[in-house]
Order: structure tokens, then sequence, then C-alpha cells
């Protein structure tokens, strides 16, 4: 690093530190960035990655600490102040008016400058950098690839020199990524400094100068992109090994309860999700699911409980429930029971009273046009006792309850309608110690009453010691299932990047159930193939 | 260090606003209670200093025009309180209906139609069922198709139920001046002299006798919709889906088919005051048959909180302050009912203030005692 010591510094990031609710999103946080380089920060979900550049970006302010921009103190109150210094930020999220055509966006909030100014600047912009952008084009007409140019020259037109960028690659194709790799390096020559969030290694290694690393809030290291590697990052990235008193219940599985082939699926803006996914679930075994955020995992389970459109197969002891509706799959008498990530989104109604939410699952199940609010309110007695639940009332409207405590209410809902499948997203997200491992144990006991489960997580050293077996995604595809007493935690985050694909290292087809319920002719009597070979 | 901190501006703005949960209900109660008082004394010293005569004065006249035709100061709050129920199950699942004006006069104007063609060539009972069959077809379908489009396209529902209104509007002046053969702009009273096709109840004195029957079918419509709401599957499912419809669609509801439930009775309740309009009280259709009810239900089913015992109460006082003031209007020669106007907007103006201080807590900057904990 001994080199940088004579080159200027863009920006200096100076024992920053941020929390919200009193939970650290930054802490201590030194970060500098050079005039005329690309600096990449790495790390996993919730390291605090974007909160960091949103304090640059005048979103949030730091609680402690300096920003120096160009050696200077700055003080950043607002995103116009951060304009003023120079910096801009393309947001992972667009922040576009969608009904505007790309050219009105770029104006908006120009007050002094007259449009055809404007558009002048824009012009030397798109010329400069070889962008592809139609100007009077609306943006709910564009690619997401579009709008992010649009996203891009907007910030830019602002004589920006500091460019920041939060996953510009998440929704891209490779070959929109390149496209965009190969504007970032035109406008590194041409001295800007950019700033670009990511948890993907392979980019990292092809964009970047210099790599920083952030965990858990707190910067770890820095290093020259050309002088580590993928590996190296990965053990940077995940940390070393954490001792949890999880314990993984040893229980002999039985045969396949869900089995899911070709599985294909679409993300709200039309991309793919989950592209060919096979996998099968077995009772009393639980399957973690690992990936990087937005990897498909959400969809994947609202597909498997019928909410989301998919195209695919899925046969739930033997028996095709393809396209059924929640609705119907229950009135098949199958209880899958699903603890969605949005817990008050999805869940939970969260103006109704804790009675009302025990009985949103099963409320049909009394005969009669009314409901049955007394058995609801023992229930909810009940359950408020046995986990604990800290709440006024049984009448207490769900939102009004912490975290732990809405969690408990849906887990405990989920667990008491005895399902015979649970699929969990993130199930212990922002809860305490003691909350989260109240839901272990639940999950634990589901797991020993034979259940099949499948557990979409986010912390490895959970994945690792709770799990049986772990499937990894990659932007939707399967790179492999390993049981977790033979695999290492770097081994699957270099799944979960895209570096190391087991079915193609392998020549291994994951996800097939050797014991399927179903021969291989009843499949392809269910998919609709011809059976082509029977001799094999 | 120091000199750093001081040196970033911090701009807090001058009055903060939190959400509050901790006020007693008893004393949310009061506030509005007061809120109302204010307003009414502010308009009746309003009213003093344009009249000339003491507000006490002028608030008697209100009073005693007011309970001078206590039937028809029932009537009209029990109609009110008809327009409030009617959106009452769409507004639960944030089904925004605009149009309860519109799908009341088309289930009026069915009613008439019939009542008008067919008047003089059946039995008067079958005459009445076909009218209460088409006036309840006509609404349900100016309520349904919005939420058909709502459902399957996702369309505004407000706009669309508002447009709704309109074409309504049209719709009636259009057939009123078919019916009068293009002579005048409305037939009339239809059957005055046969009473074909009227609901009347001739043994009774003729202040109640048109007013009772509406009075009871809305008060039954009003606790059945009560009941609905509150204890059965479908107004769970109601519940449910104008909370989240995401958890909704989690809980296995047909979404789709709760929206499109919800506006068949929306429109059934609509239909059934359109027939009891047609029957019973008015025996016409006018373009302005609803005057502006419709809106005024959706205020009064917002301020009480959608609690059809509430509603009942802000309906029978809305009336009140109308036909007083109608009465403070002709006993000094007004001229016109603005000052009815002016002061159900006091009220209501009022109200909505102490909405939000019920809601919301203001605190003003305190900067100097942050920064000293700061140093």
């Amino acid at each position: 690093m001994t080199e940088n010591v004579n080159r200027e510094k863009a920006i200096e990031l100076v024992n920053i530190t941020k929390h919200f609710k009193g939970v650290y999103a930054n802490k201590n946080i030194n970060i500098s960035l050079y005039k005329g380089e690309i600096l990449a920060i790495l790390g996993e979900n919730g390291s605090g990655k974007t909160t960091l550049m949103n304090m640059l970006a005048g979103i949030y302010q730091p609680e402690e600490g300096e920003i120096y921009v160009n050696g200077n103190l700055a003080s950043i109150s607002s995103p116009n102040d951060s304009f003023n210094y120079g910096i801009g930020m393309v947001h992972q999220h667009y922040k576009l008016v969608d009904i505007f055509t790309a050219e009105e966006n770029i104006l908006l909030g120009f007050r002094k400058e007259s449009k055809s100014e404007v558009i002048a600047r824009v012009n030397d912009i798109v010329n400069k950098y070889g962008f592809k952008i139609n100007l009077k084009k609306k943006i709910h007409n564009m690619s997401i690839s579009e709008k992010q140019t649009i996203e891009i020259v907007k910030v830019l037109v602002r004589n920006v020199n500091i460019l920041i960028l939060d996953e510009p690659t998440a929704v891209l194709t490779p070959q929109e990524t390149d496209v965009l790799f190969d504007v970032l390096r035109k406008m590194r020559n041409d001295g800007k400094s950019i700033i670009i969030i990511t948890h993907k290694l392979n980019e990292v290694m092809a964009i970047s100068d210099r790599v920083a690393i952030l965990r858990k809030g707190e910067y770890i290291t820095s290093f020259e992109t050309a002088k580590t590697n993928e590996r190296e990052l990965t053990d940077y990235m995940v940390g070393k090994k954490v001792d949890l008193k999880l314990e993984r219940l040893k229980i002999l599985a039985s045969p396949p309860v869900l089995e899911i082939r070709q599985l294909n699926i679409m993300k709200d803006d039309g991309t793919v999700a989950i592209e060919n996914l096979d996998f099968f679930l077995r009772g009393g075994q639980i399957l973690g699911v690992a990936g990087i955020a937005g990897c498909g995992q959400k969809e994947m389970c609202e597909a498997l409980v019928g909410l989301r459109p998919y195209k695919g197969y899925i046969t739930h002891n033997g028996k095709s429930i393809v396209g059924y509706s929640p609705e119907q799959i229950r009135n098949l008498g199958i209880y899958m029971s699903f603890i969605p990530e949005d817990r008050l989104g999805i869940g939970l109604a969260p103006s109704l009273s804790i009675t009302d939410n025990m009985m949103l699952k099963d409320y049909k199940d009394n005969k009669g046009i009314f409901v049955d609010r007394e058995k609801a309110r023992a229930k909810a007695e009940n359950l408020i006792e046995r986990y604990n639940v800290v709440t006024p009332s049984t009448e207490t409207p769900v939102k009004n309850l912490s975290g732990g405590n809405v969690q408990k209410i849906l887990v405990g809902r989920e667990i008491g309608l005895n399902p015979n499948v649970l699929i969990t997203a993130y199930p212990v997200r922002g809860l305490d110690i003691n909350s989260s491992y109240m839901i272990y144990d639940i999950l634990n006991q589901e797991k020993a009453k034979n259940t099949a489960i499948l557990f979409i997580g986010e912390d490895l050293d959970v994945l690792m010691t709770f799990c049986d077996k772990i499937m990894v995604l990659c932007h939707g595809k399967n790179m492999g299932v390993v049981h977790t007493k033979n695999t290492t935690k770097e081994e699957i985050g270099l799944m979960m990047t895209g570096s190391k694909d087991l079915s193609i290292e392998l020549g291994k087809t994951y996800g097939i159930a050797s014991d399927s319920l179903l021969s291989e002719e009843e499949w392809n009597v269910l998919m609709g193939k011809e059976v082509i070979d029977n001799g094999k | 260090m120091e000199n750093n901190i001081t040196s970033i501006k911090r701009h807090e703005p001058l009055f903060k606003i939190f959400k509050r949960n901790d006020m007693p209900k008893w004393k949310a109660l009061l506030i509005r209670v007061c809120a109302t008082l204010g307003a009414i004394i502010f308009s009746m010293i309003l009213a003093s200093i344009i009249i000339g005569k003491n507000p006490f004065e002028i608030f008697g006249t209100m009073v005693s025009g007011a309970f001078d035709l206590p039937w028809r100061l029932i009537y009209d709050g029990v109609v009110l309180l008809g327009f409030g129920i009617a959106i009452v199950p769409a507004f639960k699942m944030r089904f925004w209906n605009m149009g309860a004006n519109g799908q009341v006069l088309v289930g009026c104007l069915a009613a008439c139609l019939v009542m008008f063609y067919f008047g003089n060539k059946m039995n008067n009972v079958i005459l009445i069922i076909i009218m209460f069959i088409v006036s309840l077809i006509a609404s349900i379908i100016w309520a349904v198709v919005p939420a058909i489009f709502k459902a399957f396209f996702n369309t505004n529902e407000t706009l669309f139920t508002l447009m709704m209104n309109y074409i309504a509007i049209g719709l009636v002046a259009y057939c009123n001046f078919v019916m009068a053969k293009g002579m005048r702009e409305t037939p009339g009273i239809i059957n005055n002299l046969t009473e074909k096709g009227w609901i009347t109840f001739h043994f009774l004195p003729p202040t109640i006798k048109s007013y009772i029957l509406p009075i009871i079918v809305i008060i039954l419509i009003t606790v059945f919709i009560y009941i609905y709401i509150t204890k059965t599957k479908q107004g769970f499912e109601v519940s449910v889906l104008g909370d989240s419809e995401k958890t909704a669609r989690y809980a296995g509801m047909n979404t789709k088919w709760i929206m499109i439930r919800t506006l068949i009775i929306s429109g059934i309740i609509c239909g059934i005051i359109g027939f009891l309009f047609a029957t019973c009280v008015h025996h016409c259709v006018t373009v302005n048959l609803c005057g502006g009810k419709g809106f005024s239900g959706i205020l009064i089913a917002w301020l009480s909180n959608f609690n059809p015992l509430i509603m009942a109460g802000v309906s029978l006082f809305m009336s009140f302050i109308d036909n007083g003031t109608s009465s403070v209007t002709a006993t000094y020669s007004l001229g016109s009912n603005a000052l009815s106007s002016v002061i159900i907007g006091l009220i209501f103006f009022a109200i909505l203030i102490s909405e939000f201080f019920i809601r919301y807590r203001v605190v003003r900057r305190q900067r100097t005692t942050k920064e000293a904990k700061e140093c």
C-alpha cells in the first residue's frame, strides 16, 4: 500500500459510526478513496455497506467521525450538499419518476441552469463515455439497464467527480454488466473516482483497483485487487468460525415429502428469479438454503406455497400440486406452513389483534358463517404463555409488538397448524439471542415430529451447524447441495458468489431424489415428456 | 473534536411531529366533543353578527326548529346513516367507494322506470317485487363494475366510482326527459293518483307514514352490517384484505372474489335505499335526489371509525344541524340555506383538526437543551 501514500485522497472516512435503534450499522469505519481509482466495497448482507455510502450521499448523517472530501472536512446533511461536494450516488433501487421521460428525470432539480445548457452537458457525457440513451423515452417503457444508464447520467450531469454505485450489477445480465464495466473504466481513466458496492467476488476481481471489506458493520481490511484472490476475500468477508451452541438433531430422514423439478420463477420486475431448479425435502430433515440476497429465495418460497406463478413441477407426497393456490393446497388437506421474511407484510395482518391473527389460516375450519373468536382467543392465550410473548392483551394489534414477539406469534401460529412441510425465510432476522434460540428450538422440535423443513438463512455459521444439508443458490441456479458434515464455509462462500459450481465440477445433477415417490416414467408423464429411451 | 461537531450544521425543523398511541379513549372523546361545541358556539356568534340577534336566541330557534318535525329529523339522520353503512364494507377493505350517490340514484331510477311504464299493467304486489329486484340489479351493477376492473386490471376505484356517479346523473336526466315525453324536464311524481308502486301506510299519521318503513329497514341493515363485519367469516376476510392484500393471499383468501362480493353487498344496500326512495318517499327520481349524502356518509363513517353505533349518533347530530339551520334560515328569512353548510363545514373542520392532535404529538425544537447535553 506504500505506493498510495503520494496519491491524493478523494474521500477519507475517519471513525464513522452510525447506529439504528441501538444496533451498530457502522462502527469506527476508516476508508479512503484515492483519485482516479475504482474501489470495491465488499461485505455480506447487513454488513453496513449501503448505510456507509448513504452517509456520503447525504441521506444519513454519521453520529461520530468525520468525512474529508479532497482533504477538507465536509458536512453533508442532504443529497444537495453531497452534489456540491461532487459526490453522486446511484442507488440500488432506482429513484426515477416512472411517467416522466428520461430528459425530464435528468432535468429534475435543476433551477439555475437553462434546459438547453443541461441537455448540452448530457450530450457531452453521452458521447464521452459511450452511453446509449433515448432522452425522449418514458422511464416505464425502459429496461432495467436503460434505467440504470439514466440514473448514472443523471448523477454525472451534476459535475460529479466521485461516483458511488450500490450493487449496480444485481439486476443486469452478464452482457449488460460488461457494458457497464467498460463505461466505468472510461470514467476512471478520465480521472473520476468510483466506489462500487457488491458482494460478487468475480466482479470485484474484474473491475476494482482496490477492495475494502466490511463485516457486521466494521471495517476489516483492504487490499489491492491485483494482490489478492477470491478465496482470501471470502475468508475476510465471512469471518472466522463463530462458536454457536446450536444443536443438529440426528433423526432418520424419511422419504421425500416435497419434490420440485424444473422450477422457473420470475421476479416482479420480469427478471429471472429461479432457473431450472430441482430439489426435494425429506421429512425430519432441515434443508438450508444459502445465497446472496435477491438470488431467488423469496420468490422460491412464494412459489412453493402457491403465492407466485411459476413454471415447473411440484409434488407433495407424490401428488402433483402444480398451479394450486394456497386455498386449493389447504383443501387437499396439505398443511404447508410458511414463515415469510416479511412478517407484518405477508405473514400477519398488522392492524388486527393477536386473536384475529391466530385464526388467519384456519378461520374456515369451523362450521357456519361466523368466526370462532373464542377458540382463537384461547389459542392466543396459550401461545402467549408458552412462548413468553410480551403483550398487554390478546386484543393488541400485532404491529404494536416488538420484532421478537411478532415473530413468536407468527411461528407459533404456523407450528400450531401441525404442518408436514415448513418453509421459513430468515426466521431469526432482527431477533435478539434468546428469541433466536427459542425459534431454533421450535424448529428442532418440528424436525423431531418428522416435518420437512426448508430454512432460508443468511448466517453461514448457523446454516452449517443447524441444517442437515445446504442447497446453494446463485442467480437462481442450484450450485449444488452439500451435507453440512462434509463441507466448509469457504466452499459455500465460493458457491454463493458463483465461483464454484459443484454440478459442473462434479458432473452431478443435484436435487433429484434417488428414492423419489414417483418413478422416472411417472415424472415424464407429469412433465408431459415423451419417453424416448426405456432401455437405458 | 468539539470543534468539528460544532462546525457540522444540523438543520432541525422547528416542529417535530410524532405519532402517539397513548391517548386514553375518554380524553380523545372529550377533545372531539369540545371541538364540536366550539364550532357550534363559533358559528352561533357568526350567525348573530349576520342576523343581528343574540346568539342564544338563534340557538333556541335552531333547537326548537329541529325538534318541530321529530320524524323528519329521525328520517334524515337514518338516511344519512344508510349511505354511511353502504360504504362501510368497502371502506373496511380500503376500497374507496365514492359512488354511493350514483349507486342509490340508479337503484331509484330503475324502480321509477318500472313504476312509470308498468304501473297500470300488473298487480301492485308483483309490481313492487319487480321494482325491488331491478333496483338491486341496477345498484349492484353500478357498484360491482368498478370492483371487477379493480380486481382484474387494478384500476383506481376512487376515480372509477366517482365517474359512475356522473353517468348515473346523466342517465337520470335522460330517462326523466323520455318519461316526460320531452315536454318537461321530469314527469313529476309518478302515479300520483293511482299510487301504483307506492308503499304507503294510510292508517298512520301523515307525518310518519312515508318515513316509517325506510327508518325500520335501514336500522335493520345497520345491525346486519355490524354483525357481518365483526362476527362473520366474510367480514373477517374483508378486514384482513383491507389490512394487507399480501397477507390475505397468504392466508389462502380469494382476494378478487372478496372484493367483488363486498361491493355486491354495498350495491344491495344502495339498491334498497333507492327502492325505498322510489316506493315510500319521493315516488320520482331527480338528478339531485341524493344531494351530497353519499359523500357525507363517507365522512360519517370515517369520523365514527366505522362503528355503526357511533355512526348512528353522528348521523342524527348532522340531521339536527341541518334541520335546525333550515328553520333558522326560514325564521330570519335568510334566503338560502348557506348557514347550514357553514356550520357543518366548521364542525367537520374542528373535528379534523382535533383528530390530528389526538393522533400526533407536536414537539417544538429544543435546541438549547440538546446542545447542552452534547457538550
